[in-house]
């Protein structure tokens, strides 16, 4: 399975000409020296944090992590190793392991390792091309994201969009093939057969705003501190690690996409009204 | 503060162009600012050479204004960084 446009092999070493993978095997727990702690919040109700053998401020290659939720299970790996090995806790089982693991683990080390900047977003693509919806929470992210879905767009990510820039453009890579329409904790959702297959450039991103139900759709352009404060608060692993390399690229990405903020009425008989109003939107952008 | 004060800018400080505006990160704090275009030239100044009078030479090669004035919008810039820990004097 291809998770963040890696590789994923369990159990068993396969050599890839193309290093971009992972095996991920499980071990008894590491008992290296982990005097380092970051404590993760907002977990879906459980402790989860993040060891190593050295401090965070600058991560190294070779550098130990292990990520621990609680009673559940412990992912550890040295940096640029492209090995993850794991050990179950009392309440750990596969499902629990693959939604730590696609969820949040990958997103972390990919993070760490200066890889990708992730977005906590929706993605889909709109005629080929990534769109990204990012809001506040609750703010509809899922649930527009879940509706381009279910008219046949094909799903980029339904939580976490991982970027990186390459020729001058801000690629949106493909997570994970599920999608979660409902809140449920440790769940990744139900598979969908419409994923990208590829990372592409960044359309658009829209902020969505909720607005009153019997107000009109606007698309209003984001510039300087504004777009960036947006994509700041979008900001899906916000860790006290390489923060220089953090906002240079969150810069990066501010200056090389464009972004609108979009009221959206809170009226779900609405929805299909703005599906098309953005639909319309992203054609007439190609044309200009 | 004078011109004549001993800047220190602490390495926690980063400063990055979005568009047409620069905004400063406090990487201790996590809070950021949006420097406006006066202050960008004070900053960008005060990166190379943490000195007033060199800003202020800076600021009246770049704006018509007379020296006076140019002083008082330096040192008036200086103490808001001040007032928010973004510096410190030695």
């Amino acid at each position: 399975m291809k998770l963040y446009e890696y590789e994923i092999t369990y159990e068993q070493e396969v050599c890839f000409k193309n290093q971009k993978s992972f095996l991920v095997a499980e071990a008894d727990e590491n008992v290296l020296d982990t005097s380092f702690c970051l404590f993760l919040y907002n977990n879906q109700n459980r402790e989860v944090c993040l060891t190593s053998d050295r401090c965070f401020d600058t991560i190294v290659r070779g550098q130990f992590i292990c990520f621990k939720v609680k009673n559940v299970i412990a992912f550890c790996t040295y940096i640029g190793s492209r090995k993850i090995l794991y050990s179950y806790k009392k309440e750990g089982t596969k499902s629990l392991r693959d939604y730590w693991l696609y969820h949040t683990f990958l997103p972390i080390l990919l993070t760490l390792e200066d890889v990708y900047y992730v977005l906590h977003a929706g993605a889909v693509e709109i005629g080929g091309v990534p769109v990204l919806f990012v809001a506040d929470s609750f703010g509809g992210k899922s649930t527009l994201t879940n509706f381009f879905i279910q008219k046949n767009h094909c799903m980029i990510s339904d939580d976490k969009v991982a970027t990186y820039e390459y020729e001058g453009k801000i690629f949106a890579v493909p997570s994970y093939p599920y999608q979660r329409p409902y809140r449920q904790m440790e769940d990744l959702g139900v598979y969908v057969e419409n994923f990208a297959k590829k990372s592409k450039p960044i359309g658009i991103i829209f902020h969505l705003q909720k607005s009153q139900p019997n107000a009109s759709i606007e698309f209003t352009p984001l510039q300087g501190i504004e777009k960036f404060k947006v994509l700041r608060y979008a900001t899906d692993i916000d860790l006290p690690v390489n923060q220089k390399s953090k906002f240079t690229q969150l810069s990066s990405i501010a200056n090389k996409t464009k972004l609108y903020n979009i009221t959206i009425p809170w009226d779900l008989n609405r929805l299909e009204e703005v599906y098309y109003a953005i639909v319309q939107f992203i054609q007439h952008q190609h044309k200009g | 503060m004078t011109l004549d004060s001993k800047i220190i800018i602490p390495d926690s400080l980063f400063l990055q162009q979005v568009d047409d505006e620069t905004i400063l990160l406090d990487t201790n704090t996590q809070e950021y600012f949006a420097l406006n275009e006066l202050g960008t030239l004070i900053w960008d100044v005060l990166s190379f050479r943490q000195d007033l009078n060199a800003v202020k030479d800076a600021v009246l090669e770049k704006y018509d204004v007379d020296e006076s004035t140019a002083q008082k919008d330096i040192l008036a810039f200086m103490e808001m960084l001040l007032e928010k820990k973004l510096i410190s004097l030695g």
